[in-house]
């Protein structure tokens, strides 16, 4: 018990550093240029990143609800097929999916390009600021809430869902009244991830260009303003506290309401869409279209552009970023993984005041931008711990800290629904805990698992900033090839690159999918 | 069993493909030879074993070959961290005195402006061979590259007796909407320095104003705006020059890319001329490696490497530039030390006060 106290308390201490590091370095600016914070133009750039997070946020919500709804719940066909690839938006890094928005969308675009070969000529809109920013970061991001709430209505009781239509309420009624309270936590879990993602992001507002809070701080760190950068960042940690504060509450809320009875697989009734069928269809494959095939076309493109051939290109990416990738993020979304599970099952019923500090301090990891985590983790071990600077294990540390609440959401809200019956009848049975766990919970959890397993692999495997300044020396990952070749316009490397990096994350992603298909075949056929 | 079976056949095709990876990782380690250069001979130096620790602002992709060269001409050890100029300053300046770093390369002379304490004095003979517009004064760092401020045009738009002469040109109300920049962007910041100390705080700021009065569209940095430029997303952009020919070639044969440098006259701010540049640091552990391969970057080999690679100006004698490019003698150089331009921080203020950059 020792172990994992201290193992707790480690985990924490490193959630603080970057903390430690912005008070150092930034609360003196801040208090100096407090009245900034009056001006004009901070009121601006606060509006400005305000309103990009709740319309990312409320973008994704709606469309996670619609996909999950039709894919989980309805009679479809193909229904895996998307699940797997609705997924696949993720794997695109924001600043590539920034700079393929451009060349699908921009004024001289390739829509232009092709509706002007139809002698159509249109002024396409401005894809810079706002819109473009709302509509890139919406299409690359909605798969946290969708991941999130098809997890829920997996684990969501059907009977329930009998029981209200037994007492009149049509399909609708029943999922907007009895199945959606349900999966309320889920939503809140998935779009936190969503809103933080807006929050921190650079590459897409970078390549768009809608001047938020995150730019700011990165342009202030490109000038050598680096009190002025951390400055920022402690307002940035002010805006987002009541976002986070709201998410937690509303999720804690909620799961004291949810119904604590398990899913039972084998009681699935799929909902018939009848003629509608079509319909759904087709807005989903639109979503997948715009959100998964068009970049995915632009990245072919970028290969194609160059004509020294596939296989000479394929020369110039350098394999050990493959591996290097591919390993980084293994190694920490299963390590994410398994902190989340340690945390929820030991701090989750007994010490509720931990738990709420605990929640909060692992999503302001998610909400800074990378580069100030990195560079709080560089003086920390550069001052402290010099043994580890520059190692696999400070990178992976840097790793964890930005992205263990990815992991965490669906770990909690899964082991949340489950509740702990099962363990104490177990316990009662005589069993272990160990045996309790490998046996019972385990199982049960694994959806939750599954999910932040994914939800970290693919962040990992696409984080930059981080990757740049911790990693080891002679240090490379698909992502570091990719923006280094994007930035020297070595456009055919860059598209390999993605497409290599796509590959990767698609094997989890695939996995994933698959081995809880497997589950539901399994609870089906043992009954 | 049936799901066990499942899992187990996916673990398997995972194990699988893992391998595969790792086998892949290990073939093909080490390539990148300087292919586009006549490969001179270079003298063996005898084989002095060690390490070298070097910070590269400049992408791997570039200067990877260049680095593996040496790394096969020396047989030194070497271990490289890429990142962006800035953020690897800002590293050093974290670092300290406990910096692993022997070497740090950046794409602009501001970066190693902003470290220059930490940076110790390079040896004469690596001085001498460098003009004296492309070094430090004090002598700690040395240019190893040069890239000219442009503008970019669009050929289709922009009529040759149309083109403006200088920066101030663009104030006109006829390119109203149709420019672009990248005020992030560090050669740009080292130019609008350069403004400052040719032109005065007063008239650089009034420049600044009636760049953003004339809406000029704003890019994060050089590569997008050239790219614009060519499809007349913008007609004019504020670039460095190298960066279009990437764009003429790789579009093919003939005026498929249709945009172009301009370089302006007079020894105004606009045709400033910046340097990427190298310094040892004083706490290296490694100096004599250092100090040769610093040798090695400003050789007749790796200078030519750059003019056909980048197309950038090579900063020493006897090396021919690109034939694309307009030589350095005619493009009339700001009037100014590139030293007296490390105060990249007065230049984001003024842009901040103005409006440009945000606060």
């Amino acid at each position: 018990m020792i172990v994992i106290k201290f193992i707790i308390y480690l985990i924490i201490f490193l959630f603080c550093i970057p903390f430690i590091y912005l008070f150092q370095f930034g609360i003196s600016n801040l208090f100096s240029s407090i009245n900034n914070l009056f001006t004009f133009y901070y009121f601006q750039l606060i509006f400005n990143t305000i309103a990009l997070v709740l319309s990312v946020t409320f973008t994704t919500i709606v469309i996670s609800l619609f996909l999950s709804w039709a894919t989980e719940i309805c009679k479809l066909k193909f229904a895996k097929l998307w699940r797997i690839l609705l997924i696949f938006p993720l794997v695109i890094p924001s600043y590539l999916a920034g700079y393929l928005f451009i060349l699908f969308y921009g004024t001289k675009g390739e829509i232009y390009q092709l509706l002007n070969n139809f002698g159509i000529s249109v002024d396409m809109p401005d894809v810079y600021g706002f819109w473009g920013a709302w509509l890139c970061l919406s299409l690359i991001c909605f798969p946290y809430v969708y991941i999130n709430l098809s997890t829920g209505l997996k684990l969501v009781d059907r009977k329930l869902e009998d029981a209200s239509r037994v007492l009149g309420h049509n399909h609708f009624q029943t999922f907007f009244r009895i199945i959606f309270p349900n999966i309320k936590n889920s939503l809140f879990a998935g779009s936190i991830l969503v809103a933080l993602y807006t929050l921190s992001d650079f590459g897409a507002v970078s390549a768009l260009q809608f001047n938020t809070f995150t730019l700011a701080i990165y342009t202030k760190y490109r000038s050598f303003d680096f009190p002025g950068a951390a400055s920022s960042a402690l307002i940035l940690i002010l805006i987002s506290m009541p976002i986070i504060f709201y998410f937690i509450k509303m999720s804690v809320f909620n799961s004291y309401k949810i119904s604590q009875k398990t899913s039972n697989f084998s009681n699935l009734k799929l909902f018939d869409l009848k003629q509608y069928e079509i319909l759904v269809q087709l807005v989903i494959f639109f979503i997948v279209l715009t959100s998964i095939f068009i970049p995915f076309l632009m990245i072919f493109n970028l290969i194609l552009r160059t004509d020294i051939g596939f296989v000479k290109t394929l020369d110039l990416i350098k394999w050990s970023a493959v591996f290097n990738t591919f390993s980084g993020a293994t190694i920490n979304s299963i390590l994410c993984v398994f902190i989340s599970l340690l945390l929820v099952l030991n701090i989750s019923k007994k010490n509720n005041k931990l738990r709420f500090v605990f929640e909060n301090l692992m999503y302001f990891g998610y909400t800074l931008p990378g580069l100030i985590i990195a560079l709080a983790f560089v003086y920390f071990s550069i001052n402290y711990f010099f043994s580890i600077y520059q190692t696999w294990i400070i990178l992976i540390s840097g790793y964890t800290v930005l992205f263990l609440s990815a992991g965490y959401a669906p770990v909690r809200t899964n082991v949340d629904l489950i509740g702990d019956k099962y363990t104490v009848v177990s316990k009662s049975l005589g069993k272990s805990f160990y045996s309790t766990f490998t046996n019972i919970l385990f199982p049960l959890y694994l959806p939750g698992i599954l999910k932040g397993f994914l939800n970290v692999f693919i962040l990992t495997a696409k984080e930059l900033p981080v990757t740049l300044i911790l990693a080891p020396l002679n240090f490379y990952t698909l992502s570091t090839v990719i923006w280094d070749n994007l930035e020297e316009a070595n456009f055919s490397a860059a598209g390999i690159g993605s497409f290599l990096l796509i590959l990767i994350i698609s094997i989890p992603t695939y996995l994933s999918v698959h081995v809880e298909d497997i589950k539901i075949k399994f609870s089906k056929t043992n009954k | 069993m049936k799901i066990l079976c499942q899992i187990y056949k996916s673990i398997f095709f995972a194990t699988v493909l893992f391998v595969l990876l790792i086998s892949c990782s290990l073939e093909t380690e080490a390539t990148g030879v300087i292919n586009e250069v006549p490969v001179e001979v270079v003298k063996e130096t005898e084989k002095s074993k060690g390490n070298l620790v070097i910070y590269s602002g400049r992408k791997e992709s570039l200067i990877g070959p260049v680095i593996d060269q040496f790394k096969s001409i020396s047989g030194i050890n070497i271990e490289v961290k890429y990142g962006t100029s800035t953020e690897i300053a800002s590293q050093l300046i974290l670092e300290g005195s406990k910096s692993p770093a022997d070497v740090f390369y950046a794409q602009d002379s501001g970066s190693l402006g902003s470290v220059i304490d930490m940076l110790q004095q390079l040896s004469p003979d690596l001085l001498e061979k460098i003009p004296a517009w492309a070094k430090s004064d004090k002598g700690k760092w040395i240019g190893i590259s040069g890239r000219a401020r442009t503008l970019v045009y669009n050929t289709d738009n922009v009529k040759a007796s149309d083109l403006p002469k200088t920066l101030n040109d663009l104030c006109d109300a006829k390119w109203k909407g149709r420019m672009g920049w990248a005020p992030t962007n560090s050669s740009f910041q080292t130019m609008i320095t350069a403004m400052r100390k040719i032109w005065g705080e007063d008239k650089t700021k009034a420049w600044v104003k009636c760049m953003m009065a004339n809406d000029v569209k704003v890019y994060p940095k050089n590569t997008p705006q050239v790219e614009a430029a060519g499809k007349a997303e913008i007609d004019i952009g504020l670039v460095n020059h190298y960066y279009l020919y990437k764009f003429i070639l790789d579009a093919g044969e003939g005026d498929k890319f249709k945009a172009r440098n301009l370089h302006l006259e007079s020894g105004g701010p606009g045709s400033l001329v910046t340097v990427s540049s190298i310094g040892i640091l004083s706490t290296a552990k490694n100096k004599d490696n250092a100090h040769q391969f610093i040798d090695f970057m400003i050789s007749k080999l790796v200078q030519n490497y750059f003019v056909n690679a980048t197309r950038e100006y090579p900063l020493i004698e006897d090396v021919d530039i690109h034939p694309l490019l307009t030589p350095l003698h005619e493009i009339t150089k700001a009037n100014i030390s590139l030293s007296d331009l490390a105060d990249i921080q007065g230049s984001a203020k003024l842009l901040q006060e103005v409006g440009a950059l945000p606060k």
